[in-house]
């Protein structure tokens, strides 16, 4: 079945995790894979380079290409969200918390969101 | 990566996407897949439950012969459903559980149900949540 998959990332250890498990799982599944990490305002860009440079460095490191996109929206999951439907991925993935989560937090509300509202299947890596 | 995986199913109809796709994706990975059904009550009263879980288990069952898949089902007794599905993933060291995004119980216009964000929230392992 081959897929098209978005990463949601934020340079988080739990966002790198989950990183792994879908680069991992699209070299398994054969699926293509986007990176993408929303920032709330085009003065993070440079910041935002470094996380996406970091995802490439795993990549190479695991062997598969991976696309890497940042993207700006004031709603961190509607950008999420948006980018899944627009590019129609099919399957979302990313971290149970992020970079903001507290650590007693089981979920954060980013992943909270887009479990919640993303028009595709999520998968919540922990 | 994924070697077994575990899909929770109540007889609604998310639940049976959420089956096909854990069946498809076991078929790809050559993993073992568990179709789990978690009724809330112990028989006597919950004979009607255990009735009913087995003919959904039975139907999911006749899915996966149909796409060609081996899959084991499994039904467990726990009032508190997403505890169910939960320590089953654990003790049978499942690596992803796989579930729809509202249930049997669930209301139309709600988006995602309260075992789905309860297993999201505390499974040890990663979740799909299909819809």
């Amino acid at each position: 079945m081959t897929m098209k998959l978005l990463v949601a990332v934020d340079g988080s250890p739990e966002a790198e995790k989950a990183v792994r498990y879908a680069l991992q799982f699209a070299k398994d599944s054969g699926a293509s894979i986007t990176v993408l990490h929303v920032i709330t305002s085009s003065v993070a860009q440079k910041e935002s380079e470094k996380v996406l440079a970091r995802v490439r460095d795993i990549a190479k490191e695991i062997g598969i290409e991976c696309n890497t996109k940042s993207y700006v929206n004031s709603v961190i999951s509607r950008g999420i969200i948006d980018e899944a439907e627009r590019g129609d991925f099919d399957q979302i993935i990313m971290g149970s918390r992020g970079l903001t989560g507290l650590k007693r937090v089981l979920l954060g509300s980013v992943a909270d969101s887009v479990t919640h509202y993303a028009h595709c299947p999520v998968t919540i890596v922990r | 990566m994924i070697k077994k995986l575990l899909v929770a199913v109540d007889g609604s109809p998310e639940a049976e996407k959420a089956a096909e796709y854990a069946l498809k994706l076991g078929k790809a990975y050559g993993a073992d897949v568990t179709v789990l059904n978690v009724i809330g009550v112990e028989p006597p009263i919950g004979r009607e439950d255990q009735r009913k879980s087995k003919e959904v288990l039975a139907h999911i069952k006749g899915i996966a012969k149909e796409v060609k898949v081996n899959c084991k089902t499994s039904s467990r007794i726990d009032p508190i459903v997403h505890r169910g599905i939960i320590e089953e993933a654990e003790e049978g060291g499942y690596d992803l559980i796989v579930i729809g995004s509202k249930g049997l119980t669930g209301i139309k216009r709600m988006v995602m149900g309260s075992v789905a964000e309860n297993v999201v929230k505390h499974a040890h392992c990663p979740v799909t949540v299909i819809r």
